[in-house]
């Protein structure tokens, strides 16, 4: 690889090897739970997917959700939910990983920044969690702000359609986003602010024009309680953190770069306005615990990893006398090499949420179940794949529409030795008989639980 | 074929809106760009219909 760069332009052959190389590895890490585990494999919102995907179909009247704009045409097209799940899932991280090369390249007018940047995405874990745990709609729009980016740089009008279908598909990632173009229009020039207040106006006035019940419905929680993920899990929402790393985690995979992104941000933070705000806007965003704000993680990922590829471009390229020139550039293969063998071990070391078994035999229970429409799940890992596969209402601690119990009254009924307070505590629900995915955990109901299967119970009551 | 459908939209919305930028794109970046803008105008399109 050393010799690849003997030149001081790369070649487009040498761009479109170390490009393919990194899509291969970026489709290795993202194939290999999928082979092991098939659709288990993936992470926790995968259930819930599935249920939306479907759900515009089964379900009319409800207020639509904004993914189902995406979902919907596919299914009109002709694609089954299952190639929209996957197929199309793998696809928007192919495009995720070209469209980053591509920004990249136009911002930094070099390729070898696009290409280190694109080697560093395809080795980050914090990247490969975001696309193992399946934030569909986030991982949709992580493309869609990238394009944004582009479109940004190009001074174009069809950032209008872009942060639209931003502020469709999942508003959340729009907050950052557009509260970085605010900054900006501080620090831009005159052209671009012109520019910027048209394209941000417009579309905030379209969005809301189009989109108003859905964000209605947020903007209703999101008032209540300040916008903060700790007045959500106060009254027991504690998914609304963001379901997603921390400060430790994020730390710990991103510990060989993060200094290198530091250094690169210095140097580069008044030729990057855009990109440094956008950065620390996310920063902010996690200090302030604003509602779901693990998922900006993702983001500040992103414009790190890309100000570490402009660090260690310019080290590359600056560094004099061949002696150190060699041990420099010797330096940063190893720097990628570490990151790529870090990424390798922590993907092939992943275990699922649920094993392929729990999921066939959570397929099954349309088949199995025919006398009730409820479904009440014992552990909450198995809540969205029987929301999504089961066909059934599910009943689930802490999640959906159907639970009754709070968090002291599940403690109860999963820590009680006593059957018969379980019983008694079931009977609540007045249905009969109910049904128990019990999954691979050791809950039983002793003599009054009748095993469907070894995953399955059903009571009479 | 969905893909298809979605990427020809796209195609043709950067070359109306964007002709004089659309000679200057490179292969790599036209198709990532037209399925990009083809997927957003159906997301659009698609709240209004759906």
């Amino acid at each position: 690889m050393l010799g690849l760069f003997k030149k001081s332009k790369l070649q487009s052959w040498q761009e479109y090897l170390i490009l393919g190389f990194g899509l291969f590895f970026y489709l290795f890490t993202h194939l290999w739970m999928w082979f092991e585990y098939g659709m288990a494999g993936f992470g926790y919102d995968t259930g819930i997917y599935r249920h939306h995907i479907l759900g515009y179909f089964n379900s009319p009247g409800v207020i639509p959700f904004g993914f189902s704009a995406f979902s919907n045409w596919l299914m009109l097209f002709g694609d089954s939910v299952y190639t929209i799940m996957f197929g199309w899932y793998l696809l928007i991280s192919v495009f995720i990983l070209l469209a980053l090369y591509i920004v990249v390249k136009k911002y930094f007018q070099s390729a070898l920044v696009a290409l280190l940047a694109v080697l560093l995405f395809v080795s980050s874990i914090v990247q490969f969690e975001f696309f193992w745990w399946y934030y569909y709609r986030q991982f949709l729009t992580l493309f869609f702000i990238l394009l944004a980016f582009l479109f940004i740089h190009y001074r174009s009008y069809l950032l209008i359609l872009i942060l639209l279908a931003i502020g469709i598909i999942h508003p959340l990632s729009l907050i950052p986003l557009g509260l970085s173009l605010i900054v900006y229009l501080f620090f831009a020039d005159k052209k671009t602010r012109k520019f910027l207040f048209i394209s941000g106006g417009t579309s905030f006035i379209l969005l809301l024009v189009l989109n108003w019940r859905e964000l209605l419905v947020y903007a209703q929680d999101f008032l209540h309680y300040r916008g903060l993920a700790e007045n959500f899990a106060q009254a027991g929402y504690h998914e609304f953190t963001g379901q997603f790393i921390g400060w430790g985690d994020w730390l710990r995979y991103s510990a060989f770069y993060l200094p290198f992104g530091l250094v690169g941000l210095v140097r580069y933070f008044k030729k990057q306005k855009l990109l440094t705000i956008f950065l620390l806007v996310n920063i902010l965003l996690i200090l302030f615990k604003m509602v779901f704000y693990r998922r900006f993680f993702v983001f500040v990922d992103l414009a790190l990893i890309i100000f570490v590829a402009v660090f260690l471009r310019d080290v590359w390229e600056k560094v004099r006398g061949k002696k150190h020139r060699l041990l420099i550039h010797i330096g940063i293969v190893l720097l990628v090499v570490v990151c790529l063998g870090r990424a390798t071990i922590h993907v092939v070391n992943k275990k699922p949420l649920i094993y392929p078994a729990e999921l066939e035999s959570i397929k099954s229970i349309p088949d199995l179940v025919t006398d009730s429409d409820y479904i009440v799940s014992i552990n909450s890992k198995y809540s969205p794949w029987l929301y999504g596969y089961s066909d059934k209402k599910v009943i689930a601690p802490g999640l959906f529409e159907y639970n009754q119990w709070n968090k002291e009254e599940w403690n109860k009924f999963w820590y009680t030795g006593n059957n018969e307070v379980r019983l008694e505590m079931l009977k609540e629900y007045d249905m009969s008989p109910m049904y128990i995915y019990r999954g691979g955990t050791n809950f039983n109901l002793g003599s009054e639980g009748v095993y469907i299967n070894r995953f399955l119970l059903r009571v009479n009551l | 074929m969905s893909f298809l459908i979605i990427f020809l939209l796209g195609l043709s919305l950067v070359y109306l809106f964007e002709k004089d930028k659309f000679k200057s794109f490179e292969y790599v970046e036209l198709v990532v760009v037209s399925f990009g803008v083809g997927l957003c105008a159906l997301v659009v399109f698609g709240v209004v219909v759906f």
